[in-house]
């Protein structure tokens, strides 16, 4: 009881433990369901497909985890240390495929790579039958290509960020001390970003964990896939919830890695970067090598796929650019917006608990209530819907007890369900950017405003919100988009028969309709660029 | 016969069309501990860099121990240079713990040989029993001798230090560069830092270097770099002064507004030649019974003694060091007294252009 005096006399505290229940309900009730008695349904899966669901989560974890470190740590150090053609260029522009949904991605391959596509009848053209050989691309090699190349700036990013901060000083100390520059980078700088390298990849497992729609496209059965068949094929919200379960607990282990990560990599920085850095000189051949590589993932990983995606978009855009697009767009914008509204307001009540009191109980519960950014949409979905149906049927039976009125239910399948679960999935993203600007409202600007007799409403209306202007608009793009890309939430909530871009992708692409979905898809490319932009202007010397 | 660790030949250095380091010439004897003093921008880190193999020369030659390391199209890569290296920000592996960051420079010995080492050098440095600590978890000036420990470690035949006591608190600065020059005169490493803080660079060095804009303006011990400038750069560049205006008279005298000045000239003139004479404020002597007065502009009161700034009859300031336990107003005549026996003197290219 002392605890709870002790922890709610004020407002802001009783706030921000609001929105950690909201956030912590859909978890827990998934861990609950493993508790839950089991049906035929579970049994079913069990005997027949959990095998194969936790092989192919696995091997797709695993080829995702080596080819995006591989990948991304390679273009970090090229772009962070080494001089080559177009090397300011690269350093940014590699990181453009985080525009393009694995999903897209996803399609746009399978058709390129595809017995008729344009890979294999190039090929085809110069090899005689008898050599031809070409790998299936709807394998387990084609699902972590795709997702390898569409995550893999996630590390890049971060490991530039400590190639940048420590990298330069660290392979001169090496040098010092008698390392040549490869014995430097294999024998420290690598061991030394190790926090780096593990933080992004831990994005990179969970964003392959959440991953849906690439994978369905793939028709590679993961826990996902898994949970929305038990679902919306075989009807049971219960086993659903079970291999929910399953999954939440790997979730769980990568966010716990990545919070040690990020503490590690605050303990590393050592402060003042290098004045003044020097890139390394290479000889011709290596230059134009490390051009040539840069561009081949650049190439790969984002220009095809996009001029792919312009040539369908060309191809249908008369019959696809009506009302239906229109009314699609709308919906997406839509649900953009309210759920960015929704989740700026609940984050700034979040940032201003947290400001007004800097305490563990209440860092403990702004951790809850970003916890959603490590869940996977699917999770969430189910997690959010088995709560709405039990209000729903309590309401049901206590209209009919109280009132005798027959009625449906009030809150499955409506909008508000569907925007709930958004904020409570990118609170994180959210809270973020409001949360750092908050930071430059230090207690000494509070304190010089009212010694300049500014206080109240005045406070806020002069020093506050202009301050905090730039990171409440930063997090509202960043939520909209990411509200925008999103598939299995809006597929799984949504009212019925209500569709965004992502579920009209989810729909055309599941028939086979490519050059359909290439009008929604690009849309969502061209959304996707605004926020790397931001980031771009963020940290000016990318 | 001397024997020289350093020997910087006529070296050049640029940045894309930029001259960081013109013509720049000097040498470090063996044991001796030499100091690149020079404001922020000097080029005095870029020669350090030239020397530790970082930054390759465009002209001229690096030699280390006699062989050239360094010179047009050249340059022997930094591993080979036997050289340790302190840098500014310590440069510590984060991921390390304080042994193994030395440890790591030690490569080649076996366990017993490094533990040893280790411990010696970790000994010197006060540091024993934080060998199992990480950097974050010691404080700026372990670090700082961390860094050194770890150079000393490999036992190089010069350590260079970029700035090394800058991001020390600055009560500890001069007491730490004491403390490392005792270090390094044990160890007879020869060693070659670089500051732009003179106090630094006179507590802990032999020969100083004095640079601007690339160049060498004066190489010396720190007692002639105060008492015996070069030029009119050093002149105000190391420590407190003023030049006043003279004319040189006949019978080797100055005349100046604080009358004619007699003694040793640092240079020889003709008579009636214009020139420059550095007045420090210690030459300038308070004492109520002169009757050379001068007018008190402002003070600033240093516990032991007062730094007058005065104004002179023609309305040149000059700076005197008095006794603190004197007690004037501002504003107030007070009087004063010319007391020095070695004259510096320079040209006056552009007549009476100083404040």
């Amino acid at each position: 009881m002392g605890f709870y005096l002790k922890f709610f006399p004020g407002g802001w505290r009783i706030a921000v433990f609001s929105v950690a229940m909201l956030v912590a309900v859909p978890v827990l009730v998934i861990f609950y369901s493993l508790l839950v008695p089991t049906d035929d349904v579970w049994d079913h899966l069990v005997n027949n497909v959990l095998n194969n669901l936790l092989i192919n989560t696995f091997w797709l974890v695993l080829g995702v985890s080596i080819i995006t470190s591989v990948i991304g740590v390679s273009l970090a150090w090229i772009t962070a240390t080494c001089d080559f053609p177009a090397r300011a260029f690269f350093s940014w522009a590699l990181l453009l495929p985080l525009a393009m949904p694995a999903y897209v991605l996803a399609f746009v391959f399978i058709v390129l790579l595809n017995f008729s596509g344009p890979v294999q009848s190039t090929l085809r053209m110069w090899i005689p039958p008898e050599y031809f050989w070409f790998p299936n691309a709807r394998s387990t090699w084609g699902v972590v290509t795709v997702m390898s190349l569409a995550l893999y700036p996630y590390v890049y990013l971060i490991v530039r960020n400590g190639f940048i901060t420590q990298g330069m000083r660290t392979i001169e100390a090496a040098q010092s001390l008698g390392f040549d520059r490869r014995q430097g980078f294999f024998k420290i700088i690598l061991p030394m970003v190790r926090p780096w390298i593990a933080g992004g990849l831990m994005l990179v497992i969970m964003e392959t964990l959440a991953d849906f729609g690439a994978v369905s496209i793939f028709n590679f059965d993961t826990f996902t896939t898994a949970i929305y068949k038990s679902w919306f094929g075989f009807f049971s919200i219960d086993a659903a919830a079970q291999l929910s379960s399953i999954l939440v607990i790997f979730v769980f282990i990568v966010i716990i890695v990545e919070q040690r990560m990020r503490a590690k990599m605050r303990y590393s920085q050592t402060g003042r970067g290098g004045s003044s850095v020097q890139l390394f000189k290479l000889n011709g051949v290596l230059r134009w090598t490390l051009f040539g590589y840069s561009s081949s993932v650049l190439l790969i990983a984002f220009i095809i796929p996009c001029i792919q995606l312009i040539i369908w978009t060309l191809n249908v855009i008369e019959h696809e650019f009506t009302s239906r697009y229109y009314e699609l767009l709308t919906n997406s914008l839509m649900l953009g917006i309210l759920a960015s509204l929704l989740t700026c307001i609940l984050a700034l009540i979040i940032s201003y608990a947290k400001r007004h009191h800097p305490d563990k109980p209440t860092g403990f519960l702004v951790k809850i209530s970003t916890l959603g950014y490590a869940m996977p949409g699917t999770i969430l979905a189910v997690g959010i819907f088995i709560p709405t149906a039990y209000v729903d049927n309590l309401l049901i039976a206590l209209s009919m007890q109280w009132f005798q009125i027959e009625r449906g239910p009030l809150l499955q399948g409506t909008l508000l369900v569907m925007v709930f679960a958004f904020m409570v999935r990118f609170m994180a993203v959210g809270f973020n950017s409001i949360d750092s600007s908050m930071h430059r409202i230090t207690k000494n600007i509070d304190e010089a405003a009212r010694g300049m007799g500014i206080k109240g409403f005045n406070m806020l209306r002069r020093i506050h919100i202009p301050i905090l202007k730039s990171g409440i608009l930063t997090a509202a793009t960043l939520v909209f988009l990411d509200v925008m890309k999103e598939m299995p939430i809006t597929l799984m909530t949504r009212p019925f028969g209500w569709d965004s871009l992502s579920v009209k992708i989810y729909e055309l692409t599941s028939e086979g309709e490519w050059e359909r979905a290439a009008l929604p898809s690009i849309t969502l490319v061209l959304a996707g660029l605004i926020p790397i932009f931001l980031l771009m202007r963020k940290s000016d010397k990318l | 016969m001397k024997n020289t660790i350093v020997e910087m030949k006529n070296v050049y250095q640029a940045y894309d069309e930029d001259l960081i380091i013109k013509n720049l010439s000097f040498c470090v004897e063996k044991g001796s501990i030499g100091c690149l003093l020079g404001q922020s921008g000097c080029g005095k880190t870029t020669a350090l860099r030239t020397i530790a193999g970082f930054e390759k020369i465009v002209d001229g030659e690096i030699l280390l121990n006699g062989k050239t390391v360094s010179s047009k199209g050249w340059s022997l890569p930094p591993e080979k240079r036997e050289i340790g290296m302190v840098f500014q920000d310590y440069a510590l592996f984060p991921h390390l713990t304080i042994f193994k960051n030395i440890a790591i420079g030690l490569g080649h010995l076996t366990k017993t040989e490094k533990i040893k080492i280790i411990s010696k050098v970790l000994e010197t440095v006060h540091l024993e029993e934080y060998k199992d600590k990480y950097p974050h978890e010691i404080s700026g000036g372990q670090q700082q001798r961390v860094a050194l420990a770890r150079a000393l470690a490999r036992m190089p035949k010069l350590i260079l230090m970029d700035e090394p006591f800058s991001n020390l608190d600055i009560n500890l600065r001069e007491k730490i560069s004491m403390e490392v020059r005792g270090i390094l005169k044990e160890y007879g490493i020869t060693a070659l830092l670089v500051t732009h803080n003179q106090n630094e660079a006179f507590a802990i060095a032999d020969e100083i270097f004095v640079m601007k804009n690339g160049e060498l303006q004066q190489w010396d011990s720190a007692f002639n770099i105060y008492h015996k400038p070069a030029n009119k750069f050093v002149a105000e560049f190391i420590g407190e002064g003023v030049l006043l205006n003279g004319i040189i008279t006949e019978n080797k005298e100055v005349s100046t507004a604080l009358g004619l000045i007699k003694g040793e000239f640092s240079d020889t003139f003709e008579r009636g030649a214009a020139v420059d004479i550095l007045v420090r404020p210690e030459d300038i002597i308070h004492s109520d019974e002169s009757n050379m007065k001068a007018k008190m502009l402002s003070k600033a009161f240093r516990g032991e003694s007062i730094l007058y700034t005065l104004q002179l009859e023609n309305g040149e300031k000059i700076l005197c060091l008095a006794s603190s336990h004197h007690e004037h107003p501002i504003g107030t005549m007070i009087g004063i007294r010319l007391e020095v026996d070695n004259i510096v003197l320079f040209k006056n290219k552009s007549k009476g252009g100083h404040p």
